[in-house]
């Protein structure tokens, strides 16, 4: 038994609830939030913020940064903040789509192997393996460059191929769901596979899945990065990636323009930590591990016994 | 009486718990033990059993503070905390946890696991050492070839088993057993008890038996103490407990327990145990308690001694409470 | 099911998803809109040449006997030929996977031995500011994306280290005079230092998380506070009984990470103009020379399964208890 079976156990008294609670007090939930709601806000009112496209040319190529325009200019003479905020737009947009999507095939996938099991559990859980062995980021580069560059491809492209680590994990919850009274109960009673898995079985894994849903808008967003960088972009748009790309095609390293080269990697940074953050809080409250490790290098304390303490 | 192999005084261990607060899992309690004696240790989950022997053995979390002293030979072994508390580990007191939950680690093998605190106390190396874990592992009943064996290849029983053999590594005075049974079947259950009572008695060994069933106690311990929340409710002679008990709660405990021969009906105790997060207010059983009266919910009962070696926390064996009210 | 079985069935699993990538890879450039000829850029490519390509590359066959062709044509190693260059696209990659190989392993070497040490430390000291520090170093490391703090190593290190930033090789060396063995592994190693490190730094926060909460996860087992009882250190315990347990994650995490290690090697390259396999992938995207990249991406394919069936072995190896 564990050594902190007793705080464990007081845990376990106050119910599930606490260990969400905790979570949500914790700061990376709340930091990630934040960062996710301002970049959300900022990508929503783009338009309203910006009086035209980003791209237009407002000044000297790689400007540095001055009153006029706070971080300089990119290589096209253009504003660096107003680029900045329309590509948040653009790699929100994406990473929601592509996560949405990915969510949506792993969910059914998960969904279907863990509620049926037997030949369509082999069946689907074979196809999930050999697509998680084919490498990932390098399908999406050959499947963009070979079907077009567009918006919808690469979210497509994207989604397409992350589903595989939530259909295992979304499986594995439905298994264990499926085993519970109240499932059992309700097949006894005759209720339809249909009824049983949106009644029951779906609101049981549904906040699994959002956690990690926006883990997937992290994984997307970097994806669309690589394909982006790689060229292989929607050449219209303007997304964080596209200015990683703009920076290092327009030679800004040897303009020694680190404006036209850090923020938009910073950005990028920032959304990724928000989501990881709010993802993994999200799914350890879900998942609560409260084993407490046996060694550290604090050590338990000594405690001299007063005489309010002493009952002898 | 001797000298006793351990004596246990007022101990007390706080966790400090993440949301801030204190959880005084083990509110002051005393026991003596003489070498080669079995004793229980009965309670309900969550009553601070296992806290207290991990206690023991200084095997506490980072969180956790702990008061008392721990007498073991003569000599306070929580004294100095870590320092002098790790010299006697599994050297002089050795334990057995739980059957379900893995003593063993699955990716080394039975034997070298044996070895360990062999080596580690000096007590034999080498292929001396090698040739020690079989002879242990043939003393508990397993085949001396199972040195080689991965915990995985072991059944339940045999594991436990093994655990056992183990424990004794290193030749200790006391073994902690931690619900030694509690995942195994009956009929395993029975083995691996007279296993441990026969070590006991062959190698003169002192036993504490912690446990929630009752029956594994009678099968195995002559004292007994009966933990509420924290404190010893009642101690004594097993079968004395059973005859006569002195605490509501000890009464209680045997009722819960069925009985094949007696026509007796079975009954669960209301309630649950207090949140030991805050000093409970009079006697903690007392919201539970069939027969608490006034004093029981305001003035915390004393351990009183009620009998031969027996002793029990509760305001009925006090005539002075009782003609009070 | 015994021992025995799990590495025949690995194996096994092994070939079909080799097959399994190579069909794929047939169909991924048979969908193509217009088809592989049609799409190439090169100032030699004429109507009657691309005509001419098409009946080369057997695209005016059926699909099924192109299927049988191409599963032909790869059984005696043929790839086919870069349209671009008209040379064997083996002899092509050969050159790029010298390159790449050193590279990715240098990189990820790195990340797996720092990556472990950090978690380890991290758990052993947790709640404490190394926990901290290493936690969120880590997490935001994973945050990057590789290319651009491949930009960053330019921007910023390069310039403080005195290493150089493009190619593989300094092209002056051994022109003006007689190269020793050292100086060119040396020129080597200085080329790779900084793509490797890129990489490494990249995946290191992934595997340093993953080292702590197993690491965590492991010392609160039962056997780790067994360890304990038995008179062990702290670090006796890490070393003995907890090392070893929180590796299999990090094996299998390795493992599956391969595609992203992969493609961060790809925008790694690219950005410090290393001529890998990478590179070469760039550029047979720029000049649509679609039998470069299909057999560039095969390749990757390929040895992703191989090192899959690798790591599925090193567990076994690991793990007593595997069997399935």
């Amino acid at each position: 038994m564990s050594a902190g079976v007793e705080g464990a156990a007081f845990v376990e008294r106050q119910g599930r609830g606490r260990a969400l609670l905790s979570a949500l007090r914790g700061p990376q939930l709340a930091i990630g939030l934040l960062i996710l709601l301002a970049f959300t806000v900022i990508a929503v009112f783009s338009p309203l913020i910006l009086s035209r496209d980003a791209k237009t040319k407002v000044g000297d190529v790689f400007e540095p940064p001055s009153g006029a325009h706070v971080l300089g200019t990119d290589g096209g003479g253009a504003d660096m903040v107003a680029l900045l905020v329309q590509g948040a737009g653009v790699s929100l947009a994406v990473g929601f789509a592509a996560a949405v999507v990915s969510a949506l095939i792993g969910g059914a996938v998960g969904l279907l192997s863990g509620y049926f099991g037997g030949k369509v559990d082999t069946l689907l859980m074979r196809i999930t393996d050999y697509v998680l062995v084919i490498p990932d980021v390098p399908l999406m580069i050959i499947v963009a460059a070979l079907f077009g560059r567009s918006l919808t491809n690469i979210i497509l492209i994207i989604g397409a191929i992350y589903w595989t680590t939530t259909a295992r994990l979304i499986r594995a919850q439905v298994k264990s769901v499926r085993e519970r009274v109240y499932v059992k109960r309700a097949r006894a009673i005759g209720a339809g596979n249909t009824r049983i898995i949106f009644r029951h079985v779906l609101p049981q894994v549904a906040p699994l899945l959002v956690a990690n849903t926006v883990l997937l808008v992290a994984l997307a967003i970097f994806a669309e990065t690589f394909i982006t960088f790689l060229g292989l972009g929607d050449p219209a748009l303007v997304s964080w990636g596209r200015l990683i790309e703009n920076a290092f095609k327009d030679d800004a390293l040897l303009n020694e323009a680190w404006w036209a080269i850090v923020p938009p990697g910073v950005c990028v940074t920032l959304l990724i930590l928000a989501c990881t953050m709010i993802g993994q809080s999200l799914e350890d409250s879900l998942n609560p591990r409260l084993r407490v490790g046996h060694l550290s290098v604090r050590r338990f304390r000594l405690r001299p016994l007063d005489g309010r303490l002493d009952a002898e | 009486m001797s000298a006793p192999l351990l004596r246990v005084e007022t101990l007390h261990v706080w966790f400090e718990l993440a949301g801030g607060g204190e959880l005084h899992a083990v509110r002051g309690i005393d026991f003596e033990l003489a070498v080669g004696e079995r004793f229980g240790l009965v309670g309900e989950s969550g009553c601070g059993k296992t806290t207290a022997i991990l206690a023991l053995m200084g095997l506490l979390p980072p969180n956790a503070s702990v008061a008392g002293r721990v007498v073991l030979d003569g000599e306070d072994i929580l004294a100095r905390g870590e320092d002098s508390v790790s010299p006697h580990r599994w050297r002089d007191i050795a334990m057995v946890f739980q059957g379900a939950m893995n003593a063993f680690n699955p990716v080394r093998r039975i034997g070298d696991q044996i070895v360990e605190p062999m080596e580690l106390h000096r007590v034999a190396e080498g292929k001396e050492a090698h040739r020690r874990a079989a002879e242990l592992l043939e003393l508990v009943g397993i085949a001396r070839n199972r040195i080689e064996s991965y915990p995985h290849e072991l059944s339940g029983g045999m594991r436990q088993r093994a655990a056992i053999a183990m424990a004794l590594a290193c030749k200790p005075k006391l073994v902690l057993a931690d619900e030694p049974t509690t995942a195994l079947d009956v009929m395993v259950q029975a083995q691996i008890l007279n296993l441990l009572v026969s070590l006991s008695e062959e190698l003169g060994l002192a036993l504490v038996l912690v446990t929630h069933d009752l029956p594994v106690v009678a099968q195995t311990c002559g004292r007994t103490a009966v933990m509420y929340a924290g404190r010893i409710a009642e101690a004594g002679p097993l079968d004395a407990l059973y005859h006569d008990p002195r605490h509501p709660y000890t009464r209680l405990l045997f009722a819960t327990t069925p009985d094949l021969f007696e026509q007796r009906e079975v009954v669960s105790i209301p309630g649950v145990p207090p949140r030991l997060d805050r000093e409970p207010a009079g006697c903690a059983f007392a919201p539970r308690c069939d027969s608490a009266f006034a004093p029981c919910a305001s003035v915390t009962p004393r351990a009183l001694i009620v009998g031969d070696g027996r002793t029990a926390e509760c305001h009925l064996n006090d005539p002075a409470a009782r003609a009070a009210s | 099911m015994g021992r025995g079985d799990y590495i025949a069935k690995r194996v096994g699993f092994a070939l079909i998803t080799v097959l399994v990538a190579i069909t794929l890879n047939f169909v991924l450039f048979r969908a193509i809109p217009g088809d592989a000829v049609s799409a190439l850029r090169c100032r030699q490519c004429t109507a009657a040449f691309k005509e001419f390509q098409r009946q080369e590359l057997g695209l005016d066959k059926s699909k099924w006997e192109q299927y049988r062709l191409y599963l032909a044509d790869l059984a005696h190693g043929d790839l086919g030929r870069s349209l671009r260059t008209e040379r064997s696209v083996a002899s092509e990659l050969w050159a790029p996977i010298r390159n790449t190989l050193p590279m990715v392993a240098l990189g990820t070497f790195f990340s797996i031995l720092l990556g472990v040490a950090a978690g380890v430390v991290s758990a052993w000291r947790r709640g404490t500011i190394v926990d901290r520090g290493t936690l969120y170093t880590g997490l935001g490391f994973y945050s990057m994306p590789p290319q651009w703090l491949g930009l960053l190593m330019v921007l910023y290190v390069s310039g403080w280290l005195g290493l150089p930033t493009s190619g593989v090789k300094d092209p002056i060396l051994g022109i003006l005079g007689d190269a020793s063995t050292w100086d060119v592994v040396v020129d080597r190693l200085e080329h790779m230092v900084l793509p490797s490190l890129t990489l490494g730094l990249v995946l290191l926060g992934e595997y340093a998380l993953i080292t702590r909460s197993a690491m965590l996860e492991t010392l609160g087992e039962d056997y780790a506070l067994t360890a304990r009882a038995k008179g062990l250190s702290n670090w006796a315990v890490v070393r003995r009984h907890g090392l070893r347990n929180a590796l299999l994650p990090v094996v299998t995490l390795v493992a599956l990470s391969l595609g992203f290690i992969i493609g961060g090697a790809i925008t790694i390259e690219y950005v410090f103009s290393y001529p890998g396999i990478g590179l070469a992938i760039v550029e047979a995207i720029d000049k649509r020379d679609f039998p470069v990249l299909q057999g560039a991406f095969l390749l990757l394919t390929l040895s992703v399964i191989a090192f899959n069936l690798l790591a599925d072995l090193l567990y076994f190896k690991l793990d007593p208890r595997v069997t399935t």
